[in-house]
């Protein structure tokens, strides 16, 4: 049993179509004076061909596609971190998006639903994750903290792969308990802090033993 | 005994990067060294790649003023924390001129806290007297680990420089730990038979057999020649433990 949770879902998803819709809406104008398929990207994906004419809804199905292709991995991404932060369970994936796994084009419009488990948040574990995006995913180093593709067994985001901004060695999580990797992490956040801290201490220091004339066009360089 | 030491060497490594006390990292001591030393690389990535954009803007701020003045912020406002991140942002020339102004403890100060693989192009060009006062003060601290990072990005000058002002059993010790071990046979050239024989005599005084074979190991065939040709070789051979006896005589032959 599952609470269907669509609005939410479906503004995100609302918002990136209708950013693309319109960019490339724009696009379409300029170059074929297509006005109403600038005028899709401001619905949430449906197409709304204004007189009828066949050829303005085929550009603008080939431009959507275009547009799909491009969000798709953006799309994806934003479930997974959904998933992983809120234990929330996403089924399907964008109206446009394609299943990564299948191949496959989204028609079945209970798959773009987002479910929640009322009897508490559902978990996805490692191998959910692995299984639905792919080794090559699942193991990909982040751009950023947030992206970490690596679960620890418990479902949870690994604070060590947090920290690092990256999958540590296996072998840690082979000889390690959890608590040993999260005061690892610990260690590592704090040692960043410090670093911080220590440069802000010395760029405030320096200044002192910077003639007066220059304090200005060296902070200028240093802070922007 | 020896996966022990490597352990130990990769968790004081680590615990130096972050700035803590390696007991306070004692359970790292059941994972192994390799892993040990790839997250140490990431740990390094992390630590260096953090506030990046400022420390490039401290090195080319550092640029627009006279030597030393930025020796002397350095020294007395910046810090051998942030010298050490800056350094690798820096042009290595520049780098070179402040760090000939420095005294030898505060540059033993950066080398602890340096990256040696993003300062290769600055150590390379340090000049071998500056080098050895930073090698003097590490040796008196104890700091094995941190110039065993250094060897293999240093110039041929400074490292014969170094090998003179360093004790025989020193010499051992940071072998054990050196992170570029293909370079073992170049420091071993530069040393003289007395000081070979040297090396051996302080393994039996310091009990430093474990290293004395791994640094034979890591040797190649024209190095461990020199071991077996030592004068006094069979007074040498006496001198080790029936244990290891066996291992060492295989080395050198």
């Amino acid at each position: 049993m599952s609470t269907t949770l669509e609005a939410p879902f479906f503004g995100f998803l609302g918002c990136l179509q209708d950013l693309a819709g319109l960019a490339f809406g724009a696009t379409a104008g300029f170059v074929g004076g297509c006005a109403t398929i600038g005028a899709g990207g401001a619905g949430r994906g449906d197409l709304r061909p204004g007189d009828g004419d066949r050829r303005e809804l085929e550009v603008g199905a080939l431009i959507r596609g275009v547009a799909a292709e491009v969000l798709e991995r953006d799309v994806l991404d934003a479930r997974d971190v959904l998933a992983g932060a809120g234990g929330l369970n996403l089924g399907g994936g964008g109206r446009w998006g394609r299943d990564r796994e299948s191949g496959h084009g989204r028609g079945d419009p209970t798959q773009d639903s987002v479910h929640v488990n009322p009897t508490g948040p559902s978990r996805q574990t490692c191998a959910d994750h692995e299984r639905r995006v792919g080794p090559a995913l699942h193991r990909r180093r982040p751009a950023n903290p947030v992206g970490v593709r690596c679960c620890d067994p418990e479902g949870m985001p690994d604070p060590l792969a947090i920290a690092l901004g990256s999958v540590p060695p296996p072998e840690l999580a082979e000889h390690l308990s959890a608590a040993e990797r999260e005061a690892l992490a610990a260690v590592i956040t704090d040692a960043r802090a410090r670093q911080s801290n220590a440069l802000q201490t010395a760029l405030d220091g320096s200044l002192r033993h910077i003639p007066r004339l220059l304090r200005g066009p060296v902070m200028k360089l240093v802070r922007g | 005994m020896s996966v022990d030491r490597e352990r130990r060497a990769e968790i004081v490594k680590l615990a130096r990067l972050l700035g803590t006390d390696p007991e306070d990292l004692a359970y790292l001591e059941a994972v192994p060294a390799d892993a040990l030393a790839r997250l140490r690389d990431q740990a390094t990535d992390v630590l260096f790649d953090a506030d990046s954009t400022v420390l490039a803007k401290m090195a080319a701020a550092s640029e627009k003023l006279p030597v030393a003045l930025v020796a002397t912020i350095a020294r007395h406002a910046i810090g051998a924390l942030v010298c050490a991140r800056v350094t690798g942002h820096m042009s290595p020339g520049r780098a070179v001129e402040i760090a000939k102004r420095l005294d030898g403890p505060f540059l033993a100060d950066i080398a602890v806290e340096t990256d040696p693989r993003r300062a290769a192009s600055v150590l390379g060009r340090m000049p071998p007297d500056r080098v050895v006062a930073a090698a003097r003060e590490l040796m008196t601290r104890g700091e094995h680990v941190a110039m065993g990072r250094f060897v293999g990005h240093l110039s041929s000058e400074a490292i014969r420089g170094c090998v003179e002002v360093i004790e025989d059993a020193d010499l051992l010790r940071i072998a054990f730990v050196l992170e570029n071990k293909e370079r073992l046979p170049d420091v071993v050239a530069l040393l003289d038979d007395d000081r070979l024989s040297g090396v051996l005599r302080a393994a039996a005084d310091d009990d430093l057999w474990s290293e004395a074979i791994d640094l034979l190991g890591h040797l190649n065939a024209a190095a461990r020649r020199r071991f077996a040709r030592l004068p006094g070789r069979d007074a040498l051979l006496a001198l080790v433990p029936a244990g290891n006896r066996e291992e060492i005589v295989v080395l050198i032959g």
